[in-house]
């Protein structure tokens, strides 16, 4: 998938139609900049995953990364790990869930259970991970593998803030478990040295209300 | 052409039924025809909801089948797998599991990942991918290849979209024929591909054991009529089950009509039957009353033409109807054959018969003459006609009651004397004719006068015996005509003629009728000749012998016929006396003569002027108040007028003459007596007569000089005249010797041409005032003038 995903043409074009990367640099000091993603309708595109990836960015986070189970939900909705990162999928609901990922980065099945199982999950390939759960077909979630450089979730206001110096980034990526083709949406060459970076992407939203049972498949004819 | 009267009772009965049949029939077939368009529209629309229905439960099966299916964490996993026999092992699996069809797998591009019946793979297009996107699944029905199937389509989610899984029902003979169990409706699917505007179709299933013809390229959802190869008609109503870019497939009920018609045909029979039963009772019907109606008129028909040819006495043979008007315009009929039948006869015998005696009349006679002419050679006979003389005066004398019967004996008498050789009719009155045949001419003067005194008996009528006198005017065949009209005018003018003579029997001579045309002609000509004044008036003066003067003049009419000439007074007053006219002759006369007298007054010329009167005008009262009035009128007194009466006009009838003079006397008019020594007048009537001349006929003066008896007669009456107190007036005087002679004999006057001819007024005038007597005398020169005009005349 990341063999497809590199021979994108998107993976040389500077602006695209669809996607369009404003960088802006600020002022000189090379501390923390901000990247703030958002969707076609420039609201923040919350969940969106940013990676970025270059000379010297490394991530040296090794903890157990949490995917908890509340009210019937995964939470957080998506998380990003590193490669051969564990996961732990505590229960924190009074109903069991049968955990499960039909997904080929890491296929897997946690058979009803509550509480916290003893053995986290270690996800050695880089890639997306749906998460569902057999009982519970409203749960969805998504863990994000990456193999290096710096990655994160954006906050609610869509924004994800770096340390390391802009000059060092060679690449940048965003994932969104809506993005309209499915592919990330990646960035390469320098960056401009601005503070804040703001990248708009195209994500689709979901119906907004699900259809009542009866009329499910709309009209019978035509 | 004329239809017979049954024809006409006939026709309008049976077009009448004919078309109530025909429209009774059309209504029944297109209320029927109606009806089993509408039930059938009905049934369909039943039948498509029904179908609708069913595909609706069918669907709703699919849906609730496969969402089960797709839900269950086994079947996700099988996909998940990507292991190509476990997943087509899955849906094997899963399709006995639910009894489905067919099952298919699509990866999220819409290519087949696994299906379950291979010779049918499909890929689904991007149209129902999105479609499902959108609604979360899909039900339709896909056109795969040669099959259709009712589908649903749900994606896998696991948890989020891996696959879409296809599950189907075919639609095929099975789902037909459950469909036609449930609505008893035929029904048909039919799959068409899209290409372009064709449409191919590749896929069809009927429950029809033929084929029905759709000649629809268009699809419609519109009620359609299609016939089958055997000729069965079916109401279709379409039903659209999908349509998409690729295909349509429709499904078409199908409600046979053919049927349904079958079904009316007893009904239609029945009401066919009916008619036709209607149709013949009514021609029978029709029949027996035209029948009853025409055959009457027919039989009046016969007896009428019966009648109109004559036969009024056949009777005609009974005709037995019972209807009431029938009877009674039969019985009418009898009424009427037998009142013509009578009535003719009298009408025939009135017009061939005289109506008193019963002897034929004038027509009957003509033909009677006619027929036997028409025998041919050697035919003779008489046609002889009768007049009673003074008839008139048995009617006065002893009334009509005693004429009548003495005119029906004497026409049986006539009757019987002339025998069988002979008819006897009558004309009018008193005229009677009778045609006589005779061996030969000779006998027939013998025959007539035989007839003439058998008829001449007295004849005895209520004891009372009358003298029979008759007159007899004769012509007779060949001699005197050629056809029955001719020969009984010529025997009327023989019978006039003899009237007019006076005698009793006349035999026609030729150049009689001219004679008689020619006085009827005068006779007409003489009423426009009064009124016209054609006529004119002379006037001849009379010599005074005591005055020597010209003392009075005697007015004579003239009359000059356009055509004819001069008509001679005698001619044509006989005429005016026999045809009524003379009082306006005289009235015109007297007028004229006023006239004049009152002109010659204002010219001093003293004559008094002479107006002869005939017996006619003094057998009549009332001339004398006419002559007062006329006098009065023209300032005249009545000495200017004097009155000539004709000694046997005044013999006639001697007392009303008188009588009449008497009255002329009274008014002062002298009157003088003409013509006399003509009239056999006795002395003492003379004696008695109020006259104050005598004027001796001109027989007597014409020869006096030279005839002895004359002078003595003349001069006898001149003296017996002076005598009895009367004036002597002579005329005829035509010789100088006349007038010394009765000069000498003591004549008061002379008349004559040796004085002057008879002149017209004007020349009167002229001559009168250069008149003397004593010279006229010497010189003996009489009036060229008047002389001349009398001879132009």
């Amino acid at each position: 998938m990341k063999k497809h995903e590199l021979s994108s043409p998107q993976c040389t074009s500077t602006l695209n139609s669809s996607i369009i990367l404003i960088l802006l640099f600020l002022s000189s000091p090379a501390s923390a900049w901000t990247v703030t993603v958002l969707d076609q309708d420039g609201q923040p595109a919350q969940n969106a995953v940013v990676h970025i990836s270059g000379p010297g960015i490394t991530s040296s986070d090794t903890d157990v990364a949490i995917m908890d189970q509340v009210n019937r939900q995964y939470s957080p909705h998506v998380l990003a790990i590193r490669k051969n990162q564990k996961v732990s999928f505590p229960n924190s609901d009074n109903v069991r869930h049968h955990v499960y990922s039909f997904s080929k980065t890491k296929p897997f099945e946690m058979k009803l259970y509550a509480g916290t199982p003893n053995n986290p999950i270690t996800f050695e390939t880089e890639g997306i991970v749906v998460l569902g759960c057999n009982i519970h077909d409203s749960m969805l979630g998504y863990i994000a593998v990456y193999g290096d450089g710096k990655f994160g979730v954006v906050d609610d206001a869509g924004k994800i803030v770096f340390s390391e110096p802009q000059k060092s980034v060679a690449t940048l990526d965003i994932w969104h478990p809506n993005l309209a083709d499915k592919t990330k949406t990646h960035y390469s060459g320098h960056l401009s040295g601005q503070n804040n970076i703001t990248v708009t992407i195209n994500i689709t939203h979901p119906p907004k209300k699900t259809p009542s049972k009866k009329n499910k498949f709309g009209r019978f004819y035509k | 052409m004329k239809l017979s009267l049954r024809s006409h009772i006939l026709l309008p009965f049976i077009i009448l039924i004919i078309v109530t049949s025909i429209a009774i029939i059309g209504s029944v077939f297109f209320a029927t025809r109606n009806n089993i368009n509408n039930q059938a529209e009905e049934a369909l629309h039943t039948g498509k909801r029904v179908f609708e229905r069913l595909m609706s439960v069918r669907g709703n099966q699919l849906i609730t089948s496969s969402e089960i299916l797709v839900s269950d964490f086994g079947f996700k996993t099988a996909i998940a797998s990507e292991d190509k026999n476990t997943i087509l092992s899955a849906l094997e699996n899963y399709q006995q599991r639910i009894n489905v069809d067919l099952m298919m797998i699509h990866d999220l591009d819409g290519t087949l990942v696994s299906t379950t019946d291979k010779k049918h793979p499909y890929i689904l297009t991007k149209e129902i991918i999105n479609k499902i996107k959108e609604d979360g699944g899909i039900l339709t029905a896909l056109l795969i290849k040669d099959s259709a199937y009712q589908v649903a389509i749900l994606p896998v989610m696991a948890p989020t979209t891996i696959a879409w899984a296809t599950v189907g029902v075919a639609i095929d003979n099975d789902f037909a024929n459950q469909l036609k169990t449930l609505t008893n409706l035929d029904i048909s699917f039919s799959g068409n591909t899209k290409d372009g505007d064709t449409n191919l179709e590749i896929f069809h299933i009927s429950t029809l054991s033929t084929a029905a013809s759709k000649n629809q390229s268009q699809f419609s959802e519109e009620m359609m009529h299609v016939t089958t190869s055997q000729k069965e008609e079916f109401l279709s109503l379409p039903i659209t089950i999908t349509e998409n870019n690729e295909f349509l497939i429709h499904a078409y009920v199908f409600s046979s009509l053919t049927n349904a018609y079958a079904q009316y045909n007893p009904l239609k029979w029945q009401i066919f039957v009916i008619t036709m039963l209607a149709l013949i009772l009514s021609i029978i019907g029709a029949l027996l009353i035209s029948k009853n109606i025409s055959q009457p008129i027919a039989f009046f028909v016969k007896a009428a033409k019966k009648i109109s040819d004559g036969h009024y006495n056949e009777q005609t043979s009974q005709f037995v109807q019972n209807t009431q008007e029938i009877s009674e315009l039969e019985e009418s009929f009898r009424k009427m054959q037998t009142g013509i039948s009578e009535r003719e006869t009298k009408i025939l015998h009135q017009a061939y018969h005289d109506t008193l005696t019963g002897l034929p009349n004038r027509t009957q006679t003509k033909d009677y003459i006619n027929t036997l002419i028409k025998k041919g050679h050697g035919t003779e006979f008489s046609v002889i006609s009768i007049n009673i003389i003074g008839f008139s005066q048995i009617n006065d004398t002893f009334g009509f009651d005693v004429g009548d019967n003495f005119l029906k004996t004497f026409a049986e008498r006539l009757n019987e004397s002339t025998g069988n050789n002979s008819h006897a009719s009558r004309l009018s009155a008193d005229d009677f004719i009778t045609v006589m045949t005779s061996a030969c001419l000779d006998t027939i003067a013998k025959d007539t006068k035989h007839l003439k005194e058998t008829l001449e008996k007295s004849i005895n009528i209520s004891g009372i015996d009358i003298a029979v006198s008759i007159r007899l005017g004769v012509s007779l065949y060949p001699e005197h005509g050629a056809d029955a009209e001719q020969l009984l005018r010529r025997s009327s003018i023989a019978l006039n003629v003899a009237e007019s003579r006076n005698i009793s029997l006349d035999f026609y001579q030729p150049g009689e009728e001219k004679e008689h045309l020619k006085r009827i002609r005068l006779i007409s000509d003489l009423g426009d000749a009064i009124k016209n004044n054609d006529l004119v008036m002379y006037y001849q003066p009379k010599v005074d012998l005591h005055t020597q003067t010209i003392t009075q003049v005697e007015a004579l009419i003239r009359w000059i016929h356009k055509d004819l000439g001069f008509i001679p007074p005698d001619d044509f007053i006989g005429l005016a006396e026999s045809s009524g006219m003379m009082p306006d002759l005289t009235r015109w006369v007297l007028t004229s003569v006023a006239g004049q007298a009152k002109s010659w007054r204002q010219q001093n010329i003293d004559v008094i002027v002479a107006i002869n009167l005939s017996a006619h005008d003094i057998a009549h009262d009332g001339l004398p108040s006419f002559i007062t009035q006329l006098l009065s009128d023209h300032q005249l007194t009545a000495n200017d007028f004097m009155l000539e009466i004709t000694e046997s006009a005044v013999m006639e009838n001697p007392h009303q003459a008188i009588q009449v003079l008497e009255q002329f006397k009274s008014l002062g008019i002298d009157l003088s007596i003409d013509d006399f020594g003509t009239g056999y007048s006795s002395l003492s009537q003379l004696k008695s007569m109020p006259v104050d001349e005598l004027k001796i006929d001109k027989s007597f003066i014409l020869n006096l000089e030279s005839n002895k008896d004359d002078q003595v007669i003349v001069q006898s009456t001149i003296q017996l005249g002076h005598n009895i107190g009367l004036r002597i007036v002579a005329e005829g005087v035509e010789t100088q010797a006349a007038w010394h002679l009765l000069e000498q004999w003591g004549c008061d006057k002379l008349q004559g041409y040796f004085i002057s001819r008879p002149v017209p007024a004007d020349d009167f005038t002229a001559w009168y005032p250069h008149y003397q007597v004593s010279e006229f005398c010497h010189n003996q020169k009489p009036m060229n003038v008047a002389l001349t005009r009398e001879a132009e005349s």
